[in-house]
């Protein structure tokens, strides 16, 4: 088998090797960036949030993470439709990915969009971002307890002090 | 855009199989009964809209950290073994500053780029 490596360069990572079974394919792209079909996911082993990387655009990525990281008992019940533009309806097969809104100046705001899931087919790897049926999950779900956010914007101060 | 005058209880056709019915009319809320295959998305215009301007603030917000050295914050690691099934890039170089230092080299020797 014969694996073409493709390199892209992007703003966050510099360049990125990948080959094509590191692609996710997107066939309906993601909402707002509809012409983007083909992302990645990039990132680094010890940091729970990954970056989706639009092998079109370098500058354009979306920080993900999975839905326990910030919900341990996620449920998203997912449109039929979605599943089946994915190609599968085998649990083992399919993993969810959420995408955060990291603000730059204040990170302790941290959001998750519990209520637009990305749903992705491991094996196809084809992927779709879909609307949850669960009404009440917010799209805007704080990401770090009152406590936690009290912590990093202290420490935040604190090393602009220095 | 098509745009069709209907009155209490009219419904217009859309395709094959998919009705949408005036059902109540009071002051300026209408209410609309719609029948349509079970595999048919529908939602409010607002959420569609609402997380396409998600997603456009999460892009935006990173392509501005990403010019600078702000650390992402950190998550429960324990996410990783869900993650670890997905096969992730690892970019080569790791740090904001070794990215810099590369970035660097580059402009004057290429050559101890590559490991």
């Amino acid at each position: 088998m014969s694996q073409t490596v493709t390199t892209v360069s992007t703003s966050r990572f510099g360049e990125i090797s990948y080959s094509e079974e590191d692609v996710l394919f997107f066939p309906r792209g993601i909402p707002a960036f509809e012409k983007n079909l083909s992302w990645i996911l990039a990132g680094e082993e010890d940091n729970a949030i990954k970056w989706l990387q639009s092998v079109d655009d370098g500058d354009l990525a979306l920080p993900v993470t999975t839905p326990d990281a910030v919900m341990a008992d996620y449920n998203a019940k997912i449109p039929e439709d979605d599943l089946d533009l994915v190609g599968s309806r085998n649990v083992g097969d399919l993993v969810l990915l959420i995408v955060v809104s990291i603000p730059e100046s204040a990170p302790w705001d941290t959001t998750a969009n519990l209520r637009a899931p990305i749903l992705v087919n491991l094996k196809s790897r084809r992927a779709v971002q879909v609307i949850a049926l669960n009404e009440e999950y917010p799209i805007r779900c704080p990401v770090f307890p009152e406590d936690v956010r009290e912590n990093m914007k202290l420490s935040a101060t604190m090393k602009e002090g220095v | 855009m098509l745009v069709l005058s209907r009155r209490l209880n009219e419904s217009i056709q859309i395709g094959e199989d998919i009705q949408v019915t005036v059902v109540d009319v009071r002051g300026d809320v209408v209410r609309l009964g719609i029948s349509a295959p079970q595999k048919t998305q529908i939602w409010r215009k607002e959420l569609w809209d609402a997380i396409v301007e998600e997603n456009r603030k999460a892009a935006l917000a990173a392509a501005e950290s990403s010019k600078r050295t702000v650390t992402a914050p950190q998550l429960p690691v324990s996410t990783f073994s869900k993650l670890s099934k997905l096969k992730t890039v690892r970019p080569k170089k790791t740090t904001k500053v070794d990215k810099e230092k590369t970035e660097k080299a580059d402009k004057t020797d290429k050559t101890d780029d590559e490991e």
